[in-house]
């Protein structure tokens, strides 16, 4: 603690200052360093309830609500030149147990070397909250006005800030404050419309928010305001005035109409996209019920039996070779065909029988198909009498009966591909619809009606891919989760279409099966979907790439799979809407490497829902 | 003798397998296929060939110097990110490509070059404009082109550069 001498030396340092001051409507005071208070006038004796007479022992500290705010003033004071004002800091004081606004302006009072600061010499106003608030009114990044209807009838703007006056095109609120705003309206008809919708909300007994307002600024530029108003009425019920605010959102409305515009567009796209893919399902299903007989037929499902179906075609490609063995035998006798000719059609008889053990690929079936129409295209260019008759008939026969059994396993799986798209539209659409475009109400939805839907939704698709669903939901029963149903439908069709579309085939007898599975306890029910196939990487699951918007797995392409790669982030963010959980794993089979992702590895989606809770 | 190709493109096996067969029916060309940028860097540093048919729209592949290329497209937005067919030919022509790792050392010659895809070739004049690759064949993908539009493709390439089999 400094000596009195020092404290009196400070005194004599400020005393012309001070002397020159005291007599101000506002409080003046010197203090130390550390905010003893060593001279005060009566001002300052009233503003912090110091005794009316007599000396004080008070510090300032003891009056900062938040005494990081001296030292950051302090350290103020030391970084300007000697003998300058820091003027306008406004400070929070409590006196008395009230807290108090003051606007401070202090000098630093140096030693005579100018090394140190010894004392600080304050004049203190304090301000009220009608300063504050429009010290926050000039501040905030927003329009604030006021309008009031004069006797006359017209619509005055009677105060604004900065931000209103720019939004309708002057440099300052002095500009435009006094005009009749509706002057800014682009028609009497829409501010009649304005105010009708304004009464209506205020008699409703609501405030007008995020109403969307035109406007013509003084430059003449449309610009649409989003509003929000209060409707001021006398005390006869009698509209004065209203008071609001406002921002621009000229720009984000236009892109906001954009997107409106270009997502309904797109919908529409979607919709007869999905039309148009179920009408080339329903050919191709007429054009297979057509052509199949029924050797070719899956006696339980009745539809297509692909492996019954290869085998046929294996067969009668067996049997066209050798009957071709005897036309090369006999065109060594006529010598019809030329050495080249004969080579190349060797050349494609070699192409069709290759892989003939093998499971047919799709590419292979069309190399069978485009090499067999290549074949009977030579064979019905053979001049007649060349070779025997029924050599011939034999061979055209042989090549029909290959480019129908070919036809239907293309088109099968041509069907499989549609339905397949058909998913991935469909929940585009709907993930259009309900995410972009509508709100959908909360509702208590019965979890186990949902899982059996989505069940029976993929179940031909499943079939065509020779996936068997096991669902074992008994423990959902009746069991109810607060739910958003659309949004929670296409997640789990999502999830479950991945499981299939991401399964491997198992060679017949085995089949490859996705596992439904569900479990409740008190609070939860718990989802788990299961399938063996293509892996996805611990990277891509420790790094979260699986739930990015637009990202295709690293193994996803390896066979025929379209996709948008919306699925599985669609599919969290409706889990987590519903304040679930939803986690997946990719492990190996039993017995692999876990970085070997050329094997197949078994991946499974646990989803986490809260049960609805019961009404007591 | 039998010309060689190689056809980049991500749906060759799938839903764009009826192009292929009438090359293999044909015989003339040995037909290699990559389904991604990975497998095309890779076959293109490996082997030598007549005629390399691309596709502009690519996925990355495997190797993670494409991984990474097209995860960094993706986070700066940048349209390429699933162009990585156009990003494949700046690899090949651009001079001024900074990444040793994707540096294609062979196959350099822009008239061996065919681009087969769905865009319009404005959509990517701009680009092609920078790699000095504006005479470049092109060949628009739709549903009303033949099935035998590869082939007239690769036919159409390999004459033009005389590398036609004989």
């Amino acid at each position: 603690m400094p000596s009195d001498s020092a404290l009196q030396h400070i005194i004599d340092l400020t005393a012309a200052e001070y002397q020159r001051y005291q007599d101000l409507p506002f409080a003046v005071f010197l203090t130390t360093l550390d905010g003893q208070f060593l001279q005060y006038n009566a001002e300052s004796r009233t503003l912090f309830g110091l005794p009316k007479e007599g000396s004080v022992s008070a510090n300032l500290c003891d009056f900062y609500i938040y005494l990081d705010e001296r030292d950051y003033h302090i350290r103020e004071l030391h970084d300007l030149p000697q003998g300058t004002w820091l003027r306008n800091t406004t400070l929070d004081l409590e006196i008395n147990g009230e807290i108090r606004h003051v606007r401070d302006h202090s000098k630093a009072i140096w030693d005579e070397a100018g090394d140190n600061i010894l004392g600080i010499l304050c004049i203190m106003i304090s301000i009220s909250k009608g300063d504050r608030y429009n010290r926050l009114f000039k501040d905030v990044p927003i329009g604030l006005y006021k309008v009031r209807i004069n006797v006359k009838g017209d619509h005055e703007l009677v105060y604004c800030n900065d931000h209103f006056a720019q939004h309708l095109g002057f440099n300052s609120p002095s500009e435009v404050i006094g005009r009749d705003v509706r002057e800014f309206h682009p028609s009497t008809e829409e501010y009649e419309q304005f105010e009708k919708e304004l009464v209506e909300t205020y008699e409703r007994g609501q405030f007008l928010v995020d109403h969307i307002v035109n406007i013509r600024d003084q430059k003449g530029e449309n610009r649409k305001l989003e509003v929000h108003i209060n409707l001021l009425k006398d005390k006869d019920g009698q509209i004065i005035g209203r008071v609001g605010a406002e921002r621009d959102v000229t720009d984000y409305w236009e892109t906001k109409q954009q997107l409106n515009e270009l997502t309904t567009d797109f919908g529409k796209v979607l919709h007869s996209y999905s039309s148009t893919l179920i009408h080339s399902k329903h050919t191709m299903d007429a054009v297979i019920r057509s052509f199949i007989s029924r050797e070719e037929k899956n006696p339980q499902s009745q539809q297509l039996d692909e492996e019954k179906v290869i085998i046929l075609l294996q067969q009668q490609i067996g049997v066209l070779l050798k009957t071709f063995e005897r036309l090369w035998t006999k065109n060594e006798e006529v010598n019809y065909f030329r050495e080249q000719q004969v080579h190349q059609m060797q050349r494609i008889l070699s192409l069709i029988a290759r892989d003939i053990g093998a499971q047919f690929n799709i590419q292979h079936l069309a190399i069978v198909r485009d090499g067999s129409i290549k074949i009977r295209e030579d064979i019905n260019e053979i001049d007649r009498g060349h070779f025997p008759k029924e050599l011939l008939k034999e061979i055209r026969q042989l090549l029909t009966s290959i480019l129908k059994l070919c036809s239907l396993v293309t088109l099968s799986r041509g069907v499989e591909t549609v339905l397949e798209m058909e998913t991935v539209v469909n929940n585009l659409r709907s993930y259009i619809l309900t995410r972009v475009k509508q709100a959908e109400q909360l509702e208590a939805l019965d979890i186990y009606d949902i899982m059996i839907g989505v069940i029976k939704n993929l179940g031909e698709y499943a079939t065509k891919r020779n996936i068997e669903l096991r669902a074992n939901l008994r423990e959902l029963r009746d069991v109810r989760i607060d739910g958003f149903e659309n949004d929670l439908v296409r997640a789990l069709l999502n999830i479950l279409h991945n499981a299939i579309k991401y399964s491997w085939e198992r060679r017949s007898p085995a089949i490859a099966f996705v596992a439904v599975d569900g479990k409740v306890d008190r609070d939860w029910v718990y989802i788990q979907i299961e399938n063996w196939g293509v892996p996805i990487t611990a990277e891509e699951i420790q790094q979260g790439l699986i739930y990015k918007v637009g990202y295709r797995g690293i193994n996803s392409s390896d066979r025929r799979r379209p996709g948008t790669g919306l699925g599985l982030y669609d599919s969290l963010k409706v889990i987590e809407k519903h304040k679930g959980e939803m986690t997946i794993t990719s492990h190996p089979s039993l017995g692999n490497a876990k970085d070997d992702y050329s094997n197949p590895f078994i991946t499974r989606v646990n989803l986490k829902l809260a049960r609805t809770k019961p009404s007591l | 003798m039998t010309a060689k190709v190689l056809w980049i493109e991500d749906n060759a096996d799938n839903d764009l397998y009826h192009l292929t067969s009438p090359v293999y029916i044909d015989g003339q060309f040995n037909l290699d296929i990559a389904t991604n940028a990975s497998e095309a860097f890779y076959y293109l540093n490996q082997r030598g060939y007549d005629v390399i048919i691309v596709d502009i729209r690519i996925p990355p592949g495997k190797d993670p110097a494409w991984r990474n290329k097209h995860e960094s497209l993706r986070r700066s937005n940048n349209v390429n990110s699933s162009r990585l067919g156009l990003e494949l030919l700046r690899c090949i022509f651009d001079e001024n490509e900074q990444q040793p790792t994707l540096k294609v050392n062979q196959n350099l010659s822009p008239d061996r070059y065919g681009i087969f895809t769905v865009e319009r070739h404005d959509e990517l004049k701009a680009d092609l404009g920078k790699l000095k690759l504006n005479s470049i064949k092109y060949q628009r993908k739709n549903a009303i082109m033949p099935h035998t539009a590869l082939l007239d493709f690769i036919k159409k390439v390999s004459d033009e550069n005389g590398t036609s089999s004989s």
